[in-house]
């Protein structure tokens, strides 16, 4: 009877996985976006990716939570190497403990833009690697001149990547944004790649610690099951 | 106390003595005796008697690491958000306590929601388990103000508009409703206010209720014995020593097995705190990755997961105060069950059919609504929505209008396992 339970329950757990997923196949409001894989544990790429945002993003947008110091260490970056790569815009008046901040004041951006560009330390979590990804990927320029962004209407930010995408065939500009996806993604939680090496540390001691208490409530209960 | 004048003194000797000394003072043993080492469970608990212990477990966990949390945290408007994001990246190991913490809110309500499914498949509500049932239903109602409390401190958009929007409920209340909830926020938005006075709650006065609450709970367990899977009494049947045939002491039994428990629970916590800390933006949602913004209102505002089977039964009914109350009366209802449950068999295993498909149905309503809370409404969605509303709410009719005429099986003497 127990069994006879449990197969409702899990007649029912299928029942609504399949009404939830046709529910959610009927979504067409949400844009389709590429996937993709990018690795915060592959600092060849994280470094390609800082040296992308240094060139690319930083003269307007700001990563606040990030510390020079910080990137540059997780970068293995020497601090002197950080603030080359990412405090070159303060004129040698950043120190290595700063965040990395642009120089772009807000009046000036107001003007620019009509908008403050935001600040990108979060932006990763917020929207998701592969909308960043899609995101920068949709930038086209029509026969008038006319920019535009597929997945994002009426964008205020510029085409900002026109000239790498022109000078990199196809595959190497998604690639180089790739890496550019990842910096931020590793940006927005700098405690990321010492989670991921360290969470099969823990899992490996819990797994463990499972199969020794396991065999302790074996050893203690083999007088209950006699007992009348 | 080794020094040569004094008499030699075996250090069992000293254990001994002074324990003897506390129990002169303190009923140090009985206590020990009476809720551990000779507190009797029935020997046939199954995986849902898990739950209760690692309650305790997930508890601990929130508690000590809201602690340390606060140590770096700023309950100011102004500094909050920042003062994540510090804990998150400055502080040592701190993004692994504030994930301990978020990922333990979480799956405080997921040991909880089987820890109640445990208690409605086995009966453990009926007579004379009535108070262990309402006191933990007013756990269950602390928790969940504990946990709405402490999801505005992030100071995300999302807290911030699921706060503006669940306070803003109060409002549906004739009358004096607009007055309340500005009494609630202590603003006529939520502001720096209310975030301040949602930590003071969130930090002390509920978790206070709480573990009082859990004391009383555990209390009036003990008095009356824990239920089992079978739903039978076991101190019906004693040996000459007058101690139940089908109970074992708590510990070393129970406690070794909830150790188990426990190594098995905590490999679980830990896959989602090192590999899917925002658990499919379950558990970490999205938009609080980004400041709380007054003056921008988010496309989708859902609560969290865990609100959201009660937040889809308030969004079903059309008239606000009215789905108010019908979400208001969706927990009340639990509170009376023992009441409403008028079979004398308690377990499933033994109860008709009746008990089985209605229970079933309740399942199924309560995750249908959990997931339609989760999605913005349609008018197809708010429909299945109000099917499932209307079936949450007939289990508890059903079980009052079937119950007494259930065609039950026979219980057995002795438990079966």
């Amino acid at each position: 009877m127990m069994l006879g339970f449990k197969r409702v329950l899990l007649l029912l757990v299928s029942f609504i996985m399949a009404f939830s997923l046709s529910v959610q196949a009927s979504d067409a409001y949400a844009p389709k976006l590429d996937q993709v894989k990018t690795s915060v544990l592959d600092t060849a790429s994280l470094q390609r990716g800082a040296d992308i945002y240094a060139q690319y993003c930083m003269g307007c947008h700001s990563l606040k939570y990030l510390r020079v110091s910080r990137a540059a260490r997780d970068l293995e970056w020497t601090p002197e190497e950080g603030i080359g790569h990412l405090q070159y815009l303060r004129d040698g008046k950043g120190k290595v403990h700063d965040a990395i901040l642009t120089t772009l004041d807000a009046q000036t951006a107001k003007v620019a833009f009509g908008v403050l560009p935001p600040d990108l330390s979060l932006e990763a979590r917020l929207r998701g690697t592969d909308w960043l990804y899609t995101f920068l990927r949709s930038y086209e320029r029509d026969a008038q001149g006319k920019v535009s962004n597929r997945l994002f209407d009426g964008v205020a930010m510029p085409f900002v990547l026109e000239g790498l995408q022109k000078s990199l065939p196809p595959a190497a500009f998604d690639a180089a944004v790739a890496d550019l996806v990842n910096f931020l993604d590793y940006a927005a939680e700098p405690a990321k790649p010492i989670r991921l090496m360290l969470g099969w540390w823990v899992l490996g001691f819990l797994a463990l610690l499972f199969v020794l208490t396991y065999l302790l409530k074996k050893e203690f209960w083999r007088d209950v099951k006699h007992q009348a | 106390m080794s020094t040569p004048n004094k008499k030699p003194h075996s250090s069992q000797n000293t254990g001994v003595d002074l324990l003897a000394w506390i129990d002169e003072r303190f009923p140090l043993t009985q206590v020990w005796n009476e809720h551990v080492a000779q507190y009797y469970a029935p020997k046939n608990f199954n995986f849902y008697y898990f739950f209760g212990a690692l309650a305790l477990l997930v508890l601990v966990n929130q508690l000590i690491t809201g602690i340390w949390l606060t140590m770096s945290y700023k309950p100011d408007a102004a500094h909050a958000f920042d003062s994540i994001e510090y804990i998150m990246r400055d502080v040592d190991w701190g993004w692994l306590i504030r994930y301990m913490h978020s990922t333990g809110a979480s799956a405080f309500f997921i040991v909880i929601y089987f820890h109640m499914f445990r208690g409605l498949m086995y009966g453990s509500y009926q007579k004379p388990r009535e108070l262990v049932w309402l006191i933990g239903m007013m756990l269950f109602l602390v928790l969940m103000a504990e946990a709405f409390m402490g999801y505005l401190l992030p100071w995300g958009q999302m807290s911030y508009w699921g706060a503006q929007v669940i306070i803003s409920l109060f409002g549906a209340v004739p009358i004096v409703g607009d007055q309340m909830a500005t009494w609630i926020r202590g603003d006529f938005v939520i502001s720096d206010a209310t975030l301040n006075r949602f930590f003071a709650l969130h930090v002390i006065a509920l978790p206070l209720v709480l573990v009082v609450l859990v004391y009383l709970h555990i209390v009036a367990l003990h008095k009356v014995g824990s239920n089992n899977p079978d739903g039978i009494d076991i101190k019906k049947n004693k040996n000459h020593l007058g101690l139940p045939k089908d109970g074992i002491p708590f510990h070393p039994y129970y406690s070794v097995k909830d150790m188990m428990g426990a190594a098995g629970f905590m490999f679980f916590f830990a896959l989602v705190i090192f590999y899917w800390p925002e658990g499919g933006g379950f558990f970490l949602e999205a938009p609080n990755f980004e400041p709380a913004n007054p003056m921008k209102t988010p496309e989708h505002i859902a609560p969290v997961w865990y609100f959201t089977p009660f937040y889809a039964i308030l969004r079903a009914v059309p008239d606000k105060l009215l789905g108010v109350m019908a979400m208001g009366m969706a927990i009340m209802f639990l509170f009376v069950l023992p009441w409403l449950d008028r079979c004398k068999v308690r377990s499933i295993r033994y109860r008709g059919w009746q008990f089985k498909a209605n229970l079933t149905m309740f399942v199924v309503s309560f995750m249908a609504l959990g997931y339609l809370g989760t999605q913005a409404p349609t008018a197809g969605l708010t429909m299945l929505a109000q099917f499932f509303t209307f079936t949450y709410f007939s289990y508890f009719v059903l079980m009052w209008l079937t119950s007494p005429m259930e065609k039950t099986k026979p219980l057995p003497e002795r438990v079966t396992e």
